[in-house]
């Protein structure tokens, strides 16, 4: 194996472990995108049920309604370039559209600070319409910006 | 024999009668207001409206890419040139429930009056009335593009001799009059099947598989088995979480509805009574649970 041949074996080696780097960091963000989606989908379920009258736990609520909220913050920095590949339902209207994406992103955080206003005045009839208020946003992104995965 | 036979009828005409009462309790009044209402039930806006390039309400233009071509839907305000404006009632109906369209034009089944023929042509022509109370909008159609052999209408006409059943929604008189008036709201005005129901390569839906999904549906996307099958289907849901879905688009796991089924709910399902979601997730969890559909790939 001559000098230049063992550089050329160098820098190919280099460039499959940096490529491989990079892939394993993309997989890592769409992995925690997802947990950070389904945390919001454990809250939205729990409240669910406690909203339908079907689970008692109405002193819960406030609490639901804050991991939803700080969730909710996160989401719309959760897309950086490059994560469109791989395991994910994510379509690429998301990076063809980023702005239009923020702000469905956005319409979450302000329904779910909405909910959380309304679960602080007590009143159920409030409460379920700010609860269907978030569903519609949560709705509204997944039309656009999600694959159906079945 | 001729007793229960005339039994049978009576009991037929009386659920017939309740059937068309629900309708008018749901939204008593005006022929149009009546009519608004079956025009949420059928869940016209979504595909006549395109809503995603800004389009007006129901000036059509919205694209359909499918096996045969890409499809554009009409523009169904009253605008006499470009809408159904010039149309009588009787064409209208013809239209909505036979799929021909004034002058004997026979339309696509991507028009989804497979289900449609099985609606009440009372519900059809109180359609039209509310139909003629909305915005005319000047919008021209768009021409579909399509594989050549299905650029000729003659094609549709023999797909209807060969495919298309006839006859309007009959009730069964054995089930409840729950179960009709959600048999009535899925099958026909609702046209449920046609997403939820796989199709021959002919694009005949399989009477066999009945709202079992399909891995390829509209847009490509996997439509998921409505069937109370417990693996596949819905047979976890109890009839309280359907009718919440119907209602609010929530999955029993916290997870929210999304593409074609989110503007299905926004734009229909959620508009509805309470009784009518409660009457579809009746005749849906009493359905035969049918396995399916299987993944490709994997």
């Amino acid at each position: 194996m001559n000098k230049r041949m063992i550089s050329r074996t160098a820098i190919l080696a280099a460039a499959v472990l940096s490529a491989s780097a990079a892939l394993a960091s993309e997989e890592g963000i769409i992995k925690y995108r997802q947990g950070v989606m389904k945390a919001q989908g454990g809250h939205m379920g729990a409240m669910g049920q406690v909203v339908q009258g079907k689970a008692d736990y109405a002193g819960n609520m406030a609490a639901h309604a804050r991991g939803l909220h700080d969730m909710a913050k996160l989401v719309a920095d959760l897309f950086p370039e490059g994560t469109d590949f791989g395991e994910t339902n994510a379509l690429p209207e998301i990076w063809d559209n980023m702005g239009k994406f923020k702000d469905a992103a956005g319409e979450t955080v302000k329904a779910a600070a909405a909910l959380e206003k309304a679960i602080a005045t007590g009143d159920r009839g409030k409460i379920g319409d700010a609860y269907k208020g978030v569903g519609k946003t949560c709705k509204g992104c997944h039309e656009d910006f999600r694959k159906k995965d079945e | 024999m001729r007793i229960a036979a005339c039994a049978r009828r009576a009991a037929g005409a009386l659920i017939l009668a309740w059937v068309a009462n629900a309708a008018q309790a749901a939204a008593d009044g005006t022929a149009a207001e009546r009519g608004e209402y079956v025009f949420r039930a059928a869940g016209c806006a979504a595909c006549h409206t395109d809503a995603d390039n800004g389009g007006a309400f129901l000036a059509g233009g919205r694209r359909f890419a499918t096996p045969f071509g890409v499809f554009h839907s009409p523009n169904i305000t009253p605008h006499r040139e470009h809408g159904i404006g010039a149309w009588s009632e009787a064409e209208f109906v013809a239209a909505v429930r036979e799929g021909v369209g004034p002058g004997g034009k026979h339309y696509y089944p991507v028009f989804p009056y497979p289900s449609y023929r099985l609606m009440r042509p009372a519900d059809a022509a109180d359609l039209y009335a509310y139909l003629m109370t909305v915005e005319a909008q000047a919008t021209p159609d768009r021409e579909h593009e399509l594989a050549l052999p299905f650029r000729f209408r003659f094609v549709n006409r023999v797909w209807k001799w060969l495919f298309l059943d006839r006859g309007e929604f009959s009730p069964e008189p054995q089930r409840s009059e729950q179960w009709n008036r959600g048999a009535y709201l899925v099958r026909a005005l609702g046209h449920c099947g046609e997403c939820h129901t796989p199709r021959n390569l002919l694009g005949v839906l399989d009477g066999e598989r009945h709202l079992a999904g399909t891995a390829e549906g509209p847009d490509g996307e996997a439509i998921p088995n409505i069937t109370p099958h417990r693996a596949d289907g819905i047979g976890k849901w109890s009839v309280s979480d359907l009718r919440w879905y119907l209602e609010t688009g929530g999955l029993p796991d916290g997870d929210f509805a999304g593409s074609l089924m989110a503007e299905v709910i926004d734009e229909g399902l959620s508009q509805l009574t309470d009784e009518d979601r409660e009457a579809i997730a009746v005749y849906l969890k009493d359905l035969p649970p049918l396995p399916g559909p299987r993944k490709q790939g994997g």
